[in-house]
């Protein structure tokens, strides 16, 4: 009896979902060619990757840092025998230790101070995920010279911070006033001269890195060697089921330079549907500086997503990760997505073309306005945003205030 | 003569007729039963939880009340994720159906009606387009079309939200005798509903339920020759006291009462609470299942008695005043 019946009501919500018909989106529902990409670059990259500590290794830079913190003379001599410790080894170790929780504050800050003069370009990731965790304000100082030597603007921020902070410790802000002599150089901007110009050199530097992620006057690297390795090792936490590993993860590829964008496209085809999803989401996080380095790098990033707008698990995310790009001729490809069967991606669809906007995207909002149909609060809300643009929209029903300021927002950033 | 087929029956022949009529009625009735499918109601295109509300009112109301359905709303939450700006919570507070992950796997953000929060399909919408229950026999004719889902009942279903702070893996490292079997048995116990109808009970009775709070842990205390004490047991949470990282922080109190029969202030004596993240300076505190946390207080000079308090908080930046008072004990030489 059971078969019977349940085949009965699964014709019929086959005949009814069938009658709603379904956006021809080309390829349709595929199998796209999903892979072990960070199993591969994990084993490709392995030999450039730092090191792990060993025991001897982590008593010998411990028993230095030691020297360093008593007095000039033996930070000297420290700071020599630095030199003589082998690049890859003396980097992964200092990192295990400003990580390490247990390790003493006092030393913890000749650690980033070594890291800042010895560091290899391989410390970035980790370093950048300090920025986060690293509460000493003068350590932070630290950080962000060492990220700057190595094309990095991601420690600027907390430049900004301690110095817009007029309660801070004065000796603090005197050394990150100090540090924007590091900053990349500008025609007539004489460093330490004058505090103003140094100030609007930061501001201008910091705003070109958060619209680019490129620092200014210095040319994209691409990532390779042991930076390449431990962009990897990052990328790999994608695959984490606690959230706090990927969490770290995203945010460090949030912060780092625009080239970082071309290896979340390569991990957005892993064979890990979780790594799939949150490189998509970090691509989305990003946002437009994103779009702008796959322009530069020439990347035809919407032959390179259409696969994943093909599998119904990453559809959602692909398409919010467009809209955020905002790449050239991204709203004719989503327009079709907002009669997309599955209520969710309609949603995203009607997101991602308020935030790129233009004519197709608001003749397609209102099309599907006038069309009526079922809409979440947040799409009906998205697409009047689009299609209404000359007046204020009311907010739908059931739209939570902070959804509402969310799409605002996206609107104004359009806009700009 | 008329022939014999055209003689009246006798009597008993008649009603051995009608018997075989009856008989042959009901069986075709009971063969059309049996072969044609019941006519269901015509199937719902699951898009929203409020298509639930009409059918299942009594759950809906206690989902209502519930902080699942605050969960994208709740000011506190806001707070600790700073206004959601931290997107990474979102996927906790606004779920996509728990279903279209495997058992236990972590659940991903959803971008429509975020404000029903964690609502009727984040645990229940099925892949197929139904509905997932634990009931193992469903109305096949409903038209959310449920189905038997018996991860439902399991702490797996659960997991993919409240194992990301831990909570499920502790109640795997808790003694067998306080763990039961599952979620459910404390979480949501058998409510009854108007017109007779009875389930689980969707208003989830946790952190924001006085009984359920007091019945997680004993506090017990004394004054005995080697002076004032105090314990609290983890004698009824399958799981730490208090679980969940950062938001929750429960702390222990003595204050004293002098000669004049004045009481001093309370005096913090210990505090329950896994830190978050980034509080590198603080270590996990809570309390495990089955476990006992003790105190010796020193009584002040001239100290006649004491008074110990177990204040519960659903985010340690509570003042005492919004905490929740679960015990007091009497410190007694």
């Amino acid at each position: 009896m059971r078969v019977p019946r349940r085949a009965t009501a699964a014709l019929l919500f086959t005949l009814l979902t069938g009658a709603c018909g379904r956006a021809d989106h080309g390829a349709g529902d595929v199998v796209p060619p999903w892979r072990p990409v960070i199993d591969q670059a994990l084993a490709a990259t392995a030999a450039d990757a730092l090191p792990e500590t060993t025991a001897e290794a982590r008593a010998d830079v411990e028993e230095l840092l030691d020297l360093a913190s008593v007095d000039a003379a033996n930070r000297e001599r420290a700071w020599r025998r630095f030199e003589d410790l082998d690049p890859a080894t003396r980097t992964g170790v200092l990192l295990d230790l400003v990580e390490d929780r247990e390790f003493p504050d006092e030393l913890r800050a000749w650690a980033y101070a070594a890291l800042r003069d010895f560091g290899t370009v391989a410390m970035v990731p980790r370093l950048t995920l300090r920025l986060k965790y690293e509460k000493n304000w003068s350590a932070n100082v630290d950080l962000a010279l060492a990220l700057l030597a190595h094309d990095s603007g991601a420690g600027l921020v907390a430049l900004e911070t301690i110095l817009a902070t007029e309660d801070a410790d004065p000796a603090v802000r005197a050394r990150a006033a100090d540090a924007l002599a590091a900053l990349p150089p500008k025609e007539g901007w004489t460093p330490g001269a004058d505090f103003e110009e140094d100030w609007r050199h930061l501001l201008e530097v910091l705003d070109d890195w958060l619209q680019d992620r490129v620092l200014t006057g210095t040319e994209e690297r691409p990532i390779d060697g042991p930076l390449l390795a431990e962009c990897w090792r990052v990328l790999a936490r994608f695959r984490s089921q606690p959230l706090r590993p990927v969490d770290d993860a995203r945010r460090i590829f949030e912060r780092l330079p625009a080239p970082a964008v071309d290896l979340l496209l390569e991990a957005a085809y892993d064979e890990d549907r979780y790594v799939r999803e949150h490189a998509l989401q970090t691509l989305e996080w990003i946002g437009r500086p994103a779009g702008l380095r796959a322009e530069r790098a020439g990347i035809a990033l919407l032959e390179r997503l259409q696969p994943l707008l093909d599998d119904p698990f990453t559809r959602a995310r692909a398409v919010e990760a467009l809209g955020a790009m905002r790449f050239p001729g991204t709203a004719e490809m989503l327009a079709p997505y907002l009669d997309d069967p599955t209520y969710d991606v309609v949603t995203s669809a009607a997101d991602a073309l308020l935030r790129v906007g233009g004519p197709v995207a608001e003749s397609a909002a209102g099309d599907k306005l006038s069309r009526g149909g079922l809409l979440s609060p947040e799409a009906r809300y998205s697409l009047t945003l689009l299609a209404f643009s000359d007046r204020a929209a009311e907010a739908p029903d059931g739209l939570d205030p902070s959804e509402q300021a969310r799409r605002d927002a996206w609107a104004a950033a359009r806009a700009e | 003569m008329r022939p014999d087929r055209f003689r009246p029956r006798s009597g008993a022949a008649n009603a051995a007729a009608v018997v075989a009529i009856l008989l042959g009625a009901a069986g075709v009735v009971a063969l059309a039963w049996l072969l044609i499918p019941p006519t269901p109601a015509e199937p719902l295109v699951l898009h929203s939880s409020a298509q639930c509300l009409e059918c299942h009112p009594g759950v809906a109301q206690e989902w209502q009340d519930s902080h699942h359905a605050f969960a994208f709303e709740n000011p506190e939450v806001r707070k600790l994720s700073n206004d959601f700006g931290n997107q990474e919570c979102i996927a906790c507070h606004a779920p996509r159906p728990v279903l279209s992950f495997e058992p236990g796997e972590r659940v991903l953000a959803r971008a429509s009606d975020r404000g029903l929060g964690v609502d009727c399909l984040s645990c229940h919408a099925h892949p197929d387009g139904g509905v997932g229950t634990s009931n193992p026999r469903p109305r096949e004719d409903a038209p959310c079309r449920p189905l038997t889902v018996p991860r439902m009942a399991s702490v797996e279903h659960c997991a993919s939200c409240h194992n990301q702070h831990g909570t499920v893996d502790q109640w795997r490292a808790a003694p067998e005798a306080l763990k039961g079997d599952s979620c459910l048995q404390c979480h949501m116990p058998q409510a009854f509903r108007a017109g007779g109808r009875s389930g689980f009970d969707h208003t989830y009775l946790a952190a924001h339920d006085l009984g359920a709070l007091q019945s997680a842990v004993t506090l017990r205390g004394g004054w005995d020759a080697s002076g004032p004490w105090a314990e609290l047991v983890n004698d009824g949470a399958a799981h730490n006291f208090p679980t969940d990282e950062r938001s929750r922080a429960a702390d222990l109190q003595v204050r004293w009462q002098g000669a004049d029969g004045a009481w001093s202030d309370w005096r913090h004596l210990y505090r329950f609470r896994d830190p978050y993240r980034d509080e590198t300076d603080l270590t996990n505190t809570q309390l495990p299942s089955g476990a006992t946390h003790r105190e010796t207080p020193a009584a002040p000079e001239g100290a006649t008695r004491g008074e110990v308090r177990i204040l519960y908080r659903t985010n340690p930046f509570l003042s005492d005043e919004e905490a929740r008072e679960l015990y007091r004990v009497v410190l007694e030489p």
